[in-house]
């Protein structure tokens, strides 16, 4: 009697504490992980919209897509157009600051299949990759490029912007502005596009 | 044995009766040396909880302002800071012309009396402007970078190495027209939560 209950005993706690084992993993498996308890908060718009996060607002005015592109304002007389093996996305951006002085330090384009793409670095971006430190209710405007793969400049396009105060973009706003909506189609320029990265009040 | 035969056995003589078997224990003193040791590990699992948002909200901006006396000065590590005069100014380029500033902005400039008897730890500040709203407005802003006098690189320093340990720092800022300023911030990344606060007697 006294085997089969100790025997007892110690099957329950190895299967209690299977059971704990269990239960942790389902839990840990089912429930968010750490990437996206902190993602940022996605605070959406469409072209030509003004939107409204903590520290910014934005509003993209306008996006080409080209195969080339020109930068203004090149020491060189005759500047070279920049080619590319996919697409050139040229937008133009509005930003004013809200309470304090905010750069924008993180401007991606993400496709309709999740992909993201930060701007190039091919040229000089004053006004976001924390080019321009903005001062509350005094706007500036400029140009943002974008180069991505053909296979990304579809229907569903979108752009995102956030201050990402200390590079850091979690639990913090991030404004998404759609560029193609769902169903539209992607127009390519085959003439260059002019991106001039000099920024306006 | 029968128990004429154990009525016979003389005194002293009776076999031991075997002792009770010990009470089992209970399940608190089984378990007590665990759920003793358990209080510091929920302590630790609960303190790695608070560290992550300690370093980034609280220690990660100026939270806590140090304000100034009677006199208009503000102390903090044994460095004075008064606020001498903030005034609208019309900011003029290397070569004296005017700078165009953008449409319905105005330029301020800040000057700052510093007392700091060792200049090193004072070092790499940063000013700002704060308005009646509680908007800020950072000094040496990109739409002033042609203006003389004006820099984007600000200091608590002097730029004079020779100066004595009171001395005047200026700095500039720009301004929506309808803004009103109310104080002058001075901060410091190493300084954080605390930052200086000088209020503005505006001219």
């Amino acid at each position: 009697m006294s085997f089969l209950r100790r025997t007892g005993s110690r099957l329950a706690s190895t299967v209690l504490f299977i059971a704990v084992l269990a239960a942790g993993y389902g839990i840990a498996t089912i429930t968010p992980d750490l990437a996206a308890e902190h993602r940022p908060f996605l605070i959406g718009g469409n072209l030509s919209e003004p939107i409204q996060t903590r520290l910014f607002e934005v509003k993209v005015t306008g996006v080409k897509f080209g195969s080339t592109v020109k930068v203004a304002g090149s020491l060189s007389a005759k500047p070279s157009p920049l080619a590319t093996g996919g697409v050139w996305v040229l937008i133009h951006v509005k930003f004013s600051a809200n309470s304090k002085p905010t750069r924008i330090n993180y401007a991606a384009l993400v496709s309709a299949d999740g992909r993201t793409f930060l701007a190039t670095d091919r040229v000089d971006q004053k006004i976001v990759i924390g080019g321009r430190e903005l001062q509350p209710g005094i706007p500036a405007e400029g140009d943002a490029l974008f180069e991505i793969p053909k296979s990304a400049a579809t229907a569903g396009l979108v752009a995102r912007f956030a201050a990402a105060e200390k590079y850091d973009v979690r639990k913090d706003a991030m404004a998404e502005v759609v560029l193609v909506p769902d169903g539209a189609a992607v127009f390519v320029d085959t003439s260059a596009l002019a991106y001039d990265p000099a920024v306006k009040a | 044995m029968t128990p004429e035969e154990l009525m016979s056995i003389p005194d002293g003589q009776h076999t031991a009766t075997p002792p009770p078997a010990p009470k089992p224990k209970g399940w608190w003193r089984r378990n007590i040396l665990a759920l003793i040791g358990l209080v510091p590990v929920l302590a630790l699992v609960i303190g790695i909880g608070f560290i992550d948002p300690f370093y980034r909200f609280w220690q990660a901006g100026p939270l806590r302002p140090v304000s100034a006396d009677a006199q208009g000065i503000a102390t903090i590590d044994g460095i004075q800071f008064r606020l001498e005069e903030l005034t609208k100014v019309e900011l003029k380029d290397f070569g004296g012309k005017a700078i165009l500033l953008p449409v319905g902005t105005l330029a301020w400039k800040a000057v700052v009396e510093i007392k700091a008897p060792d200049q090193e730890k004072v070092g790499l500040c940063h000013f700002f402007v704060e308005d009646k709203a509680g908007k800020l407005y950072g000094d040496g802003p990109d739409e002033l970078s042609k203006a003389k006098g004006a820099t984007s690189f600000s200091t608590c320093t002097s730029s004079d190495e020779k100066a004595s340990a009171a001395y005047r720092v200026t700095v500039y800022f720009l301004l929506p027209a309808l803004a009103k300023p109310e104080a002058v911030r001075v901060t410091w990344i190493t300084r954080y939560p605390d930052y200086i606060r000088l209020p503005a007697r505006v001219r």
